[in-house]
């Protein structure tokens, strides 16, 4: 019986190693995971650090209308240098912040990719250059949620 | 087992755009069945994407980043030939990764 399952187990593992599965060493997590426990835009911004001041060298791209709750595309890019990290949050979603990007030198500190929301809300990019943070918010109505969040 | 990372990479002008897609559930946690019982969360936690093993981006996801995550940015440094690889882990402790070679 052991052996049998051995058996099997190998095979398993065969077929993880061939279908391109890695280690869990190989994914480690480098970008701490603070925040996003926080059932609050404050709370999550507490843990990400001072509260951001407001800048227009954050630009925040989101519709202003976006018909499917489950896919909104949000883009951030942002101007100032020495940008280390961008963080977005969505207010009225069940746990606001949404995504978390280490930006190492040489990439452009620019991302694109895309959201649920539960509900319209304030949606918020929030990067870290120098070490200081700052943010420019936008709000996003939704035509139809998801219950995602 | 998800269905294979999808990498695109293109270098023109001394910047390496790269697009991925991750066929992922990305299930919140949040939504219920048919039945009404809650579907457990399972979504991807964290993405690493390196150019010839230099780290070119890193990122935490939550639960909120859509079914099937695309992510789109740009690094220099890159050229023509550089391989790009995506790994990701989810919160189920699964892990799948990609490569692709940059374009010209």
């Amino acid at each position: 019986m052991q052996r049998r399952l051995m058996l099997k187990l190998g095979g398993v593992l065969a077929t993880l190693v061939t279908s391109g599965v890695v280690t869990q060493a190989e994914a480690l997590a480098a970008v701490a995971r603070t925040g996003f426990d926080s059932k609050t835009l404050d709370g999550a911004l507490a843990a990400l650090g001072s509260r951001p001041a407001a800048s227009d060298q954050v630009l925040l791209n989101t519709l202003e209308v976006s018909e499917d709750g489950a896919a909104t595309p949000v883009g951030v890019l942002s101007k100032l240098p020495d940008t280390t990290e961008i963080h977005v949050l969505v207010e009225k979603n069940p746990t606001p912040l949404a995504v978390s990007f280490h930006i190492p030198a040489g990439t452009v500190p620019e991302v694109n990719f895309r959201l649920k929301m539960a509900e319209s809300s304030r949606v918020m990019a929030v990067v870290r250059a120098q070490g200081k943070l700052y943010a420019l918010s936008r709000q996003t109505a939704v035509v139809m949620g998801s219950c995602g969040g | 087992m998800s269905d294979p990372i999808k990498i695109r990479a293109v270098h023109a002008a001394d910047v390496t755009t790269v697009r991925v897609l991750m066929p992922h559930p990305m299930e919140s946690g949040n939504r219920k069945d048919a039945s009404g019982v809650l579907r457990p969360a399972h979504f991807i936690t964290d993405v690493r994407i390196t150019c010839d093993n230099v780290t070119v981006l890193e990122a935490a996801f939550g639960p909120a980043v859509s079914k099937d995550p695309n992510l789109s940015f740009k690094f220099r440094g890159g050229r023509s030939g550089s391989v790009i690889r995506v790994v990701w882990s989810d919160n189920k402790g699964a892990t799948q990764r990609a490569e692709a070679v940059v374009a010209a």
